[in-house]
């Protein structure tokens, strides 16, 4: 088992990177795009594994072939990417924007503060995986379960949706996260616990990187070394990863289209990849919760109303179907589990068209929502001051400059962080569970999702250090 | 008092950096106290029970078959509700330990998982003991039996 861990974990995320690595628009990647490649393709590599490994289940059933495929998928990428290198540098310019040479000490010291901030982001997340290595309760419940039943029941993986179980442990929940975990299990032959902890743990880090990785190149390095401190400083994001929930998945996902739709404008060729990558990541993220689906409808929505208001309808319907095209092998995957596999969602299954009237027209419901949601703008974060102040505290001091290359990915992030926000705060409105009780258990949960990509939206609006430091020296 | 705008460049930076160190230690502190309080077996901190019912159920798993149904009978169970959220997590618990078994609530499967915290427990009517494995758990035949 000890050398079948390490492999079973690692060939998704080099695989991912590999993939990544093939498709990148520069023929030769900068140094500078490496750590992108390599978080991006962390995610997006743990995700399909898990979407092919259920898609084997449901087609095989549970069979170590498998794995097979998975080597030979890696060796086919491995011939890709070395052909690619002997084909030479493309020559194609960077991601980034590069950063005034005088002032990148800002960024050298940022360097302690990131480091700091990710040596207490691990102990933070080892403490709490060692209080409760089967994680929160909904990993027992819902996430963990869901795996066993996969890993356990062998030719029987499908008693993990019977009805006989109750709505309890939602077994119509998508299964990024279960799958992910069950795949690693059966390439190592031992549920261990190790599994769920260090896939979490994998999220947690990719998403942290992700966004350091991203803002670097499209802005700068102090600019993405400050997102990353804020966000592995945040309490939600290493507390709900130790929790082996499916949330910081999801954020990681939400977090990957948006990126890749921002790396879309800023490249001159090439960008088509990774407009199709921002369709992928939107499937994973409906693969790893299903709020996950809101979020894929509104991207899709966001950036055919941005685009073609921008940019003319031919081309936002042209992106449109470039990004279907991303998302199209994760949706079948999603519609097999959903038509084929899941049982109905509690939510909606107690759902009747007079109650959902009902509760639409008290304006009470509006009320406690509204003041719930405004209690968690100004706590958010877990710091002594909110993290939402802190932002706009920030804002107002070193300003802000949007380019207008990127003002469409600016615009489709915020529209579509918006209609995310707009929908789960009806959801809430209509829900049949206890209000008080529906709120206080998920919605800090919720703001999870979309607080890295919030955070990358910012700091893609604020100035930064670098430019700052320049303006401060020149006035 | 001027401010000039290097200062207040210099300033939001450090202050964005030990606002977000000093919370992000704050989380640190929460999560060592938690394990040492989990590890002293502290009542204000609910000890790791996943592992503590795995450790409980484990010597169960092995008398029962690799998949199907089987009941569950708790003195935490009245009528088929529980009595409180801790029974009600220790249901959770049991299906989450025994899976790929569908763990279902009351004595009609032929099999059925007893799980109680008090000696003096009454079984429920209709279920014999199969098997006494200490610590309040125990293998029942069922009713329907």
């Amino acid at each position: 088992m000890t050398l079948a861990l390490p492999v079973a974990l690692l060939l998704p995320v080099i695989g991912g990177a590999l993939f990544l690595y093939m498709v990148w628009p520069q023929r030769r990647p900068p140094v500078s795009d490496l750590l992108l490649i390599l978080a991006l393709g962390a995610g997006l590599g743990l995700g399909v594994s898990a979407a092919a490994f259920f898609a084997w289940l449901v087609g095989f059933g549970p069979s170590k072939a498998y794995f097979v495929l998975e080597l030979l998928g890696l060796a086919v990428l491995v011939g890709f990417v070395l052909r690619r290198l002997r084909q030479g540098a493309a020559g194609l310019p960077s991601t980034g924007r590069g950063e005034p040479a005088r002032v990148a000490y800002v960024s050298w010291l940022l360097i302690p503060g990131f480091v700091l901030s990710l040596l207490i982001a691990i102990l933070t997340f080892a403490f709490r995986s060692a209080t409760s290595p089967h994680g929160g309760w909904d990993a027992a419940m819902i996430w963990n379960l869901r795996a066993r039943f996969l890993f356990r029941g062998a030719d029987h993986w499908q008693d993990a949706f019977s009805d006989l179980q109750g709505t309890w442990t939602h077994a119509d929940y998508p299964l990024l996260v279960p799958g992910s975990v069950a795949r690693a299990w059966s390439l190592i032959g031992s549920d261990t616990i190790v599994v769920p902890i260090l896939v979490a743990s994998l999220f947690v880090l990719a998403t942290a990187v992700l966004l350091l990785a991203a803002l670097s190149g499209l802005r700068s390095r102090g600019q993405g070394m400050l997102a990353g401190i804020m966000l592995l400083c945040s309490h939600p994001l290493v507390w709900q990863g130790a929790n082996q929930y499916a949330d910081v998945p999801l954020a990681f996902f939400i977090l990957a289209g948006l990126v890749t739709l921002a790396l879309a404008d800023k490249v001159r060729e090439g960008g088509a990849g990774f407009i199709a990558l921002a369709g992928l990541s939107a499937g994973l993220a409906a693969w790893a919760k299903n709020e996950g689906l809101l979020f894929l409808v509104a991207l899709f929505a966001a950036h055919l109303a941005v685009v073609g208001r921008l940019r003319g309808w031919r081309v936002a319907l042209r992106r449109e179907a470039i990004m279907g095209l991303g998302l199209a092998p994760v949706l079948l995957v999603i519609v097999a589990f959903k038509w084929g596999i899941a049982p109905g969602n509690d939510l909606l299954a107690s759902l009747t068209l007079s109650d959902l009237l009902e509760r639409l027209t008290d304006p009470r419901r509006y009320g406690y929502v509204l003041s719930a949601f405004g209690r968690l703008t100004l706590e958010f974060g877990g710091w002594i001051v909110g993290a939402l102040f802190v932002l706009a505290s920030y804002l107002l001091a070193l300003g802000w400059k949007v380019e207008a290359e990127e003002r469409p990915a600016i615009a489709t992030a915020a529209l579509t962080l918006i209609l995310v926000l707009t929908g789960y705060f009806f959801v809430y409105v209509v829900t049949p569970h206890e209000l008080a009780w529906h709120v206080g258990t998920s919605m800090h949960r919720l703001a999870l999702h979309g607080w890295p990509s919030l955070l990358f939206v910012y700091f893609l609006i604020a100035r930064t250090p670098e430019e700052a430091s320049v303006q401060a020296s020149t006035s | 008092m001027r401010f000039d705008r290097r200062s207040i460049v210099r300033t939001a930076l450090a202050a964005v950096l030990f606002l977000a160190l000093a919370g992000a230690a704050e989380t640190l502190s929460l999560a060592i106290g938690t394990f040492h309080e989990s590890r002293a077996g502290s009542p204000s901190v609910p000890a790791d029970r996943a592992s503590r019912h795995e450790a409980r159920f484990a010597p169960l798993r092995e008398q029962l078959p690799a998949r199907g149904v089987v009941g569950y009978a708790s003195d935490g169970l009245a009528a088929g509700s529980f009595t409180s959220l801790e029974a009600m997590q220790d249901y959770f618990l049991t299906q989450y330990s025994l899976a790929p078994l569908i763990v279902v609530r009351g004595a009609d499967p032929p099999l059925v998982v007893g799980n109680f915290r008090t000696a003096q427990s009454a079984l429920p009517e209709g279920t014999t003991v199969l098997r006494d494995l200490g610590d309040g758990v125990v293998l029942l035949r069922g009713v329907q039996r």
